[in-house]
């Protein structure tokens, strides 16, 4: 039972992640969300509530429950607080909210970026969910072709992520205003989301461990090697739209192929769930 | 799908969604409540001096004391004659926001002053 309430939990907080990332790197939210007067924030948690309900009917985070209206009604709830908790902390590890920051600023920028974490919740079992005979059909899949499956899904997914958000400001932004060990911060955060996402994906149902599924086998070994893939195409887009060159120092380098790792490995992570 | 009855935990999480959001809800009631339409209005706080070669550093920490958000916030410092300026993008009411201004010498007999802003 309390397993499987945190399964679900987890399935929601990884469908907020996929889908809320890219909005949660996009510093118009940040400055509209710092401006939102409180009659708005109401506004705005309450439609993205009434979103959720509809989207509960039709999909929602819960694996196994019946579709009641009472159920999405509640269910809708713990989708909006869910978001909640992801659009919050997220915020903090990026450094957008910090406690020397109004209040008002605070919660604006929270209440704007759960709307997309919480829609993202709600889709969770639509973003996440595999179907039995993909099962069937990775089984077949040999060592190494599992290996370049997977690894094929993490660059193509971090390379379409790290290609949106590479060339913006935000990354520089983000980067300039975090002390260097909050970095370590960033890496376990981004490591966590792409396991949960991982996790999600591949046991959430409790279904069987997949044999044969080359080097991303264990949970553990897919979460860092599609790290260190999303570390090395975050690094390569940056490159690309010239954000680091010749003249860069080293420390701005590690700097801004960290901070748009996090963003990367979600994006691989969801590269992984599509091929 | 079968028909289940909510389990002891599916209830544990809901109470606590329903506590984090009641949190959320209250706090933007409290902000509304307490929310004021005062125009922005500055004070400034002058932090340490810092010397780098033949120039200074002052540090000095710019309060946005009313309750409306300011944009393109300009700061000058005057000292014999000669100007130093600094903008801020945007300082949203009731923020504080530290900025640097340099000069050729000393600037213990500078006067700085918030010259303007725009609405955001």
């Amino acid at each position: 039972m309390w397993r499987r309430e945190f399964d679900d939990l987890l399935n929601g907080i990884a469908g907020a992640f996929l889908f809320g990332i890219p909005l949660l790197y996009t510093m118009e939210v940040w400055d509209i969300g710092s401006d939102l007067t409180p009659l708005h924030m109401l506004l705005y948690l309450g439609l993205t509530y009434v979103a959720l309900v509809a989207l509960n009917r039709a999909t929602g985070f819960r694996r196994n429950s019946d579709e009641t209206w009472s159920r999405s009604l509640t269910d809708s709830i713990e989708a909006l607080a869910l978001g909640a908790l992801v659009a919050g902390f997220s915020l903090i590890i990026l450094q957008r909210i910090t406690f020397d920051l109004a209040y008002d600023v605070i919660l604006g920028k929270i209440v704007l970026e759960t709307m997309p974490c919480a829609i993202g919740v709600g889709m969770a079992n639509g973003l996440l969910r595999r179907e039995a005979n993909d099962e069937q059909e990775a089984e077949q899949r040999r060592f190494w072709h599992a290996t370049l499956v997977d690894a094929g899904g993490t660059m193509l997914g971090a390379t379409v992520v790290g290609l949106s958000i590479a060339p913006t400001d935000e990354v520089g932004v983000i980067a300039a205003s975090l002390p260097p060990w909050w970095l370590w911060l960033i890496m376990a955060a981004s490591l966590l989301i792409s396991y949960v996402i991982v996790f999600q994906a591949e046991f959430g149902d409790h279904q069987q461990r997949r044999r044969e599924r080359g080097l991303f086998q264990s949970p553990l070994s897919e979460t860092i090697a599609s790290y260190i893939i999303s570390l090395v195409f975050a690094l390569v887009t940056l490159r690309v739209f010239n954000q680091l060159g010749a003249g860069t120092s080293l420390h701005q380098v590690i700097d801004y192929t960290i901070v748009l790792g996090l963003p990367a490995t979600v994006g691989g992570a969801a590269g992984r769930l599509a091929v | 799908m079968s028909r289940e009855t909510r389990s002891t935990a599916e209830w544990i999480s809901l109470v606590i969604s329903i506590g984090l959001l009641s949190c959320l809800v209250g706090l933007i009631g409290w902000l509304w409540v307490t929310e004021g339409d005062q125009p922005a209005q500055f004070r400034l706080e002058l932090g340490q001096v810092r010397q780098v070669e033949q120039q200074f550093y002052l540090d000095l920490t710019v309060h946005n004391d009313g309750d409306r958000a300011a944009a393109a916030v300009e700061i000058v410092g005057s000292l014999d004659d000669l100007q130093s300026n600094v903008t801020l993008d945007l300082l949203p009411g009731h923020a504080e926001q530290t900025v640097t201004l340099i000069f050729n010498s000393d600037p213990q007999s500078a006067k700085i002053a918030v010259v303007g802003y725009s609405e955001p």
